[in-house]
């Protein structure tokens, strides 16, 4: 492995907390200074020799350009990070209680170029120290030893003449205190918070909407600003529909929604009476109340029009069929008379009674022949 | 609570054989039963042969015309179907389908009549007190 810096360690070990997810050939990679094993996936070799000139060019021109633009990608990679350092990023505020891992002897084994990077890292960076050295110390270990093996069986150099420090970092550690994990206590209930009524309480307080209503409301019922403005006549028109004003006649697929979608509209603007007068006006207007001056035909609209003289002067139906004399004219005479004192028939009703007489007689003409009424 | 039940039916598999769509609401069409059924069916016939009826009746029943033209018409009238008949039809309660003792004008039977009458749901009825 080559030689490691504390600086390039500070900055492999900002990226590997940024990145947790890195696995150990990244890492390594990173942590090497050789130039060579970066570009590796750059480098794309050529193929020479090939049998036709032209696509040997082609393909020599792609792998170049390909090569341009993974060390463009590579390069950008680098800049953007280097960038990432120098900005100041907030970072995540300890919560109260939280978990603090108490370092183990074992971890203390990484040297001392490490932990001197650790130290350079949780000065340089925002936030608990002794968190993020925990943290880091916590990182290294994980790793398992490729790193601090190397340390540890280096050859001395010229730098390192003195001896390894002992084991124990107490200028590292000693800032740091195992804190107990905070438990969440049950809080004391009293009496009222243990029955129904306090659990309803409770269960309530969570669910409601401590805002005041009127905003709420007005939040609710305020139309959404449309997130892409469009306008009406902007773009050109589809042309699906040849006749767009056809559409509107017609009717509808819900025909009794729309008769309640109408009443609704007719219901929000009428209100209801205000006294008396206005409720028997309204009953009036329904036709509940007799009308003046009264009409005794009020309500019977089927007949309006049609003269009283119809109903009573139906020999005028006979003069076409009926004989003038006999017992089929006797009864033609009957059925008129009995047909001008019904008043419950329409005049068609009375004229498709006369018809169907005539229909029957003029099938049972022979029958009367022979019987001798014609 | 019927909701209650009936999500709790909705758990049972159908594989045990028990039906999941028991009914825990009234149902109500327009038709009690079936013989209220019959009886509109009845009507409708009624409604459709009643001008043929009418005039073969008056042909039938007058004195004026000869008798042989009598007995025709009497003959047509028999060929009419059965349901064209008016007094096939039963004046059954609207509500509950009771052939007897129904309260014409409401077209209802006593015991329902007397029930809304009671809960003030009959225009112009009172209990009678003299």
């Amino acid at each position: 492995m080559q030689s490691i810096t504390s600086a390039r360690l500070c900055n492999q070990f900002r990226s590997m907390c940024r990145f947790p997810g890195r696995n150990r050939s990244q890492i390594v990679r990173y942590f090497s200074d050789d130039d060579s094993q970066k570009n590796k996936e750059a480098e794309v070799k050529v193929k020479k020799d090939t049998p036709i000139e032209e696509k040997s060019e082609q393909k020599a021109s792609a792998a170049l350009k390909l090569s341009n633009l993974l060390q463009a990608i590579i390069q950008d990679d680098l800049t953007m990070k280097s960038e990432k350092e120098n900005l100041k990023l907030s970072t995540a505020k300890n919560k109260k209680g939280s978990f603090k891992k108490v370092v183990t002897a074992a971890e203390y084994q990484l040297g001392k170029e490490m932990a001197d990077a650790i130290v350079g890292v949780s000065k340089e960076l925002e936030g608990d120290k002794e968190q993020i050295k925990a943290d880091l110390i916590d990182k290294v270990a994980s790793m398992k030893a490729p790193v601090a093996e190397h340390i540890l069986e280096a050859p001395v150099k010229e730098q390192d003449a003195a001896p390894k420090e002992p084991v124990n970092f107490s200028d590292l550690i000693g800032g740091m205190t195992v804190e107990k994990i905070a438990k969440a206590r049950p809080q004391v209930k009293t009496d009222t918070q243990y029955s129904r009524a306090g659990r309803v309480r409770g269960n309530i307080k969570d669910k409601v909407d401590d805002e005041p209503i009127l905003s709420s409301r007005r939040r609710r019922f305020a139309p959404d600003e449309p997130s892409v403005r469009a306008g009406l006549e902007e773009s050109v028109p589809l042309g699906i529909f040849s006749d767009p004003a056809s559409l509107r006649k017609a009717e509808p697929l819900l025909p009794i929604w729309e008769q309640m979608h109408q009443r609704d509209l007719q219901l929000a603007v009428m209100y209801p009476p205000s006294n008396i007068y206005e409720e028997m006006i309204s009953w009036t207007n329904q036709g509940k109340l007799w009308k003046f001056p009264i009409d005794n035909e009020q309500g019977w609209e089927r007949e309006q029009n049609v003269p009283f003289s119809e109903h009573i002067f139906l020999d005028k139906h006979l003069q076409d069929w009926c004989p003038k004399k006999g017992p089929v004219r006797h009864f033609m005479e009957l059925v008129c008379i009995g047909l001008s004192k019904n008043p419950h028939f329409t005049v068609e009703e009375k004229k498709e009674h006369i018809l169907g007489y005539k229909n029957y007689f003029a099938g049972k003409s022979q029958l009367l022949k022979e019987l001798g009424a014609v | 609570m019927n909701n209650m039940l009936k999500n709790t039916l909705k758990l049972i598999p159908s594989t045990l054989g028990i039906c999941s769509n028991i009914m825990f609401q009234q149902l109500r069409t327009r038709w009690v039963d079936c013989r209220m059924i019959r009886d509109f069916k009845r009507r409708k016939c009624v409604v459709e042969y009643a001008d043929e009826r009418l005039r073969l009746r008056t042909i039938l029943k007058n004195k004026v015309l000869p008798v042989a033209i009598r007995e025709d018409a009497r003959a047509m009238i028999m060929e009419l179907p059965r349901n064209s008949h008016p007094y096939r039809t039963t004046y059954r309660c609207a509500l509950t389908s009771r052939p007897r003792g129904n309260v014409k004008p409401f077209r209802m039977s006593r015991i329902v009549w007397r029930d809304l009458a009671d809960h003030n749901r009959l225009s112009g009825v009172q209990r009678a007190m003299w």
